[in-house]
């Protein structure tokens, strides 16, 4: 608990200093893009923690390059990496073997191009492309061939002089290669969020 | 299974974005210099009541964030007024020099906060105020050209100068 106290507390802190074309809600993207020729490093940290037993912690690194080619088009590429500490998770859902390693994720990349401006448009209007191969599964490290395409659509609405920001992502992911890590070897999902 | 997740988002991009923010540009008393040169200058702040900010925001279409407005009044019968408009995360603070008639002489970006954006102190950008006046139609893209990668900055200055000639019709020519 103390954990998730101190990262949700840093997560704050984190949000509170962001400069630049920053994400403003973490995971949840707006309709803006980097300026032309410019571009941006984010270090993407998520911990996942807790099993019904024995001690379960998996952390994920996603470091990300940003680029602008336009004032509307950017594009980006991420690296993932995992870190796992299982010890005696042996439940009848989670069965996990024991292990303190790391391993590789995967490499991403999107693109993101801006229709509207949420500055000069009645509505920010973004869509983005993301497609992805991850060869460790992020939850054990198992190794699989997840190969993925998730195409977003990202509204942003600003009011009161762009002091309050709205955002919504949506969109779907198709991936397939989960296999073993999956029980289907193809998944389609459905995906939404919000950021105020 | 209970599994908690908690995710932090830890922005670096200040390490490789270019060092742009947080730059203060001109002080008050450059401004003034630059502004309207050799010139002497009599601090006159306006303290605005509700009815001047509400009139304010009704011929201007903006809206008026705060009460105290810090005005100087220059030798000449012209005013020099600094201001602030918001940026991204911060504000934006410049001044506007008006001639005696209310028609704007120059404007010039003072304290520049925002990684983006600061293509706005390009002379050229700015010059499209001079000589604008409360009765001058200010919208951007069409009155005032925007600057790509600058939007947000170039909007709220040109809506700021709107405010301002607004206020000036309002609160100092009588």
């Amino acid at each position: 608990m103390r954990i998730r106290i101190l990262l949700a507390l840093f997560l704050l802190l984190s949000i509170v200093s962001l400069r630049a074309d920053e994400q403003l809600f973490g995971f949840v993207r707006g309709a803006e893009t980097l300026p032309a020729q410019r571009s941006e490093i984010y270090q993407f940290v998520t911990l996942h923690e807790g099993k019904s037993e024995g001690t379960y912690v998996s952390t994920d690194f996603e470091t990300e390059y940003e680029y602008g080619f336009t004032d509307r088009f950017q594009a980006s590429l991420s690296l993932e990496q995992h870190y796992f500490y299982n010890q005696g998770v042996d439940g009848e859902r989670d069965a996990l073997d024991d292990k303190n390693n790391y391993r590789f994720g995967g490499v991403e990349g999107s693109t993101k191009y801006r229709i509207l401006s949420p500055f000069k448009d009645p509505l920010g209007l973004a869509v983005r492309l993301e497609a992805g191969y991850l060869i460790n599964d992020e939850v054990d490290g198992l190794r699989q061939h997840d190969r993925y395409l998730k195409p977003e659509i990202d509204l942003q609405k600003d009011f009161l002089d762009d002091r309050l920001i709205c955002n919504v992502d949506f969109g779907a992911e198709w991936a397939w290669g989960k296999q073993p890590a999956e029980q289907y070897p193809r998944e389609l999902a459905l995906e939404g969020a919000p950021g105020i | 299974m209970k599994s908690e997740l908690v995710f932090v988002a830890l922005p670096i991009s200040a390490i490789v974005a270019p060092s742009a923010f947080a730059v203060q540009y001109l002080s008050v008393d450059q401004a003034q210099r630059a502004i309207f040169p050799g010139k002497s200058f009599t601090a006159a702040p306006v303290k605005l009541t509700a009815a001047q900010r509400k009139a304010i925001e009704q011929a201007s279409g903006v809206r008026v964030l705060k009460d105290e407005q810090p005005v100087w009044r220059v030798g000449t019968g012209a005013w020099f007024i600094v201001d602030e408009v918001v940026g991204k995360h911060e504000f934006i603070t410049y001044a506007v020099g008006l001639n005696s008639d209310g028609s704007v002489k120059q404007i010039e970006i003072m304290d520049y906060r925002e990684t983006y954006g600061g293509q706005i102190r390009d002379q050229k950008w700015r010059d499209q105020f001079v000589g604008r006046t409360s009765k001058s139609n200010l919208k951007l893209d069409s009155d005032i050209k925007n600057i790509g990668g600058a939007t947000l900055s170039c909007r709220h200055i040109t809506d700021g100068v709107k405010r301002l000639l607004a206020f000036y019709e309002i609160a100092l020519k009588h």
